[in-house]
């Protein structure tokens, strides 16, 4: 191997490693934004044992500033499941990218109401998240991370289900027939989402947003 | 050096991350224990400051340190819901049922809180338990295998991953639908908490 061959593979596969390294973690910053989340009954519980106005303070904000910047970092990172090239190319979970869609339809409700304050608005993000998260972390556990799996799976006649579960599969790669209609789907809603986003930002543009004292 | 090293050598990278968590979970599990046993230590200190606001700190940092323990070792955890890693992997072979414990810990403070003595003590004998499903197996099983002797090569056939990969894939989708089953009491008790007379009970605004 050459050393312009030895450079391109280094980068190639390190690229590819990154992605699916992400891939892997994304499932834990899930399963952390989801705990954070559902943890408000204890967090409020905890809060009314404190005397302090400040100790409340610092303990609600600190939670509040955790749960928000982890759901946005996981937004962040879902983003390579809308890129084809990472999506086809390397077979990312086959629902991927309608978790990303769903995650940023609850962080538009979160941002368009009160999710604290209004229990409709808070209920409705619990359910927005819980479908979002199912959306990834089952076909990311069960396909991508149980494809060495099929023949023990075979035995229970589940042999199929990580290459169902994964938008690229086997040696050679074959494409999952659903992969690329549920990529453009995704893609289309997302940008309608964020459009709809944008214009109600502008719209609003210079009405007061200050709640009253 | 051929393509196929190349690709070792980010499986290798893979690897070793995998490895250093299952080790560094080995310490989470004893730090989260050691906090849960170390608060008739700390509620002790918080009649020693002489103001409210370092009490209230003291009480605050122990809460949140000991509490994001528990969800730090339940998150390394979550590479025992993987079945190619546990199959691939030098793991204990339990570790997943340990995680089981260590989100039901979670579950139990979300639904009971820590004010009823035997919701407590349900939560310490569930950490006890967890720490034994994970560090037995991790120092008599994983940490054995190199020993190359009889009695370690049985123990690391039993209680490694790798090595039983049938017990480890029946404990690791077992461990999955037991996470999912408390997941589903989670948010089922939110969406409760969120609607009717609970709302009120647990209002942000009465305590602010």
């Amino acid at each position: 191997m050459s050393a312009d061959e030895l450079a391109t593979a280094l980068t190639t596969g390190g690229a590819g490693w990154l992605v699916l390294s992400v891939s892997a973690i994304l499932p834990i910053l899930w399963s952390f934004a989801m705990i954070m989340h559902f943890a408000r009954p204890y967090v409020i519980r905890f809060l009314q044992s404190l005397t302090l106005r400040f100790g409340g303070d610092v303990w609600w904000l600190s939670y509040v500033l955790m749960r928000d910047a982890l759901l946005g970092i996981v937004l962040a990172m879902s983003v390579i499941m809308l890129m084809p090239n990472l999506y086809i190319g390397l077979g990312l979970p086959l629902t991927g990218p309608l978790a990303v869609v769903v995650l940023f339809w609850a962080l538009v409700v979160k941002l368009v109401r009160d999710a604290d304050d209004d229990p409709r608005a808070f209920s409705l993000v619990s359910v927005l998240l819980v479908i979002a998260s199912v959306l990834y972390i089952v076909p990311q556990v069960y396909g991508l991370e149980a494809a060495d799996q099929v023949d023990w799976l075979g035995q229970f006649g589940l042999g199929g289900v990580p290459a169902a579960l994964s938008a690229t599969s086997g040696d050679p790669v074959v494409v999952n027939g659903l992969a690329w209609p549920i990529l453009i789907i995704s893609l289309v809603l997302f940008a309608l989402t964020a459009a709809g986003l944008f214009l109600r930002f502008v719209m609003r543009m210079g009405r007061s947003e200050a709640p009253a004292a | 050096m051929t393509p196929d090293q190349v690709s070792g050598l980010f499986d290798a990278g893979e690897g070793f991350i995998e490895g250093t968590i299952g080790a560094a979970l080995v310490v989470l599990w004893l730090l989260a224990l050691g906090l849960f046993m170390a608060r008739p230590y700390m509620a002790g200190n918080v009649h020693k400051f002489s103001l409210r606001l370092g009490a209230d700190l003291w009480w605050i940092i122990y809460i949140a340190l000991r509490d994001l323990f528990v969800v730090q070792i339940f998150l390394g955890s979550f590479i025992f819901f993987y079945p190619d890693v546990v199959t691939g992997k030098e793991l204990p072979v339990t570790g997943g049922l340990a995680a089981v414990c260590a989100f039901a810990v979670l579950v139990i403070k979300l639904v009971k809180g820590d004010s009823d003595l035997r919701w407590f003590r349900a939560q310490v004998g569930l950490l006890a338990l967890g720490a034994t499903l994970y560090i037995v197996p991790y120092f008599l099983g994983v940490q054995v295998t190199q020993i190359g002797n009889d009695v370690t090569n049985q123990l690391a056939a039993t209680l490694v991953s790798s090595q039983n990969p049938d017990w480890a894939l029946a404990f690791c989708y077992l461990s999955a639908v037991l996470v999912g089953v408390l997941a589903a009491i989670a948010v089922g008790y939110n969406l409760r908490q969120a609607s009717g007379k609970a709302r009120l009970d647990l209002s942000k605004k009465e305590t602010r």
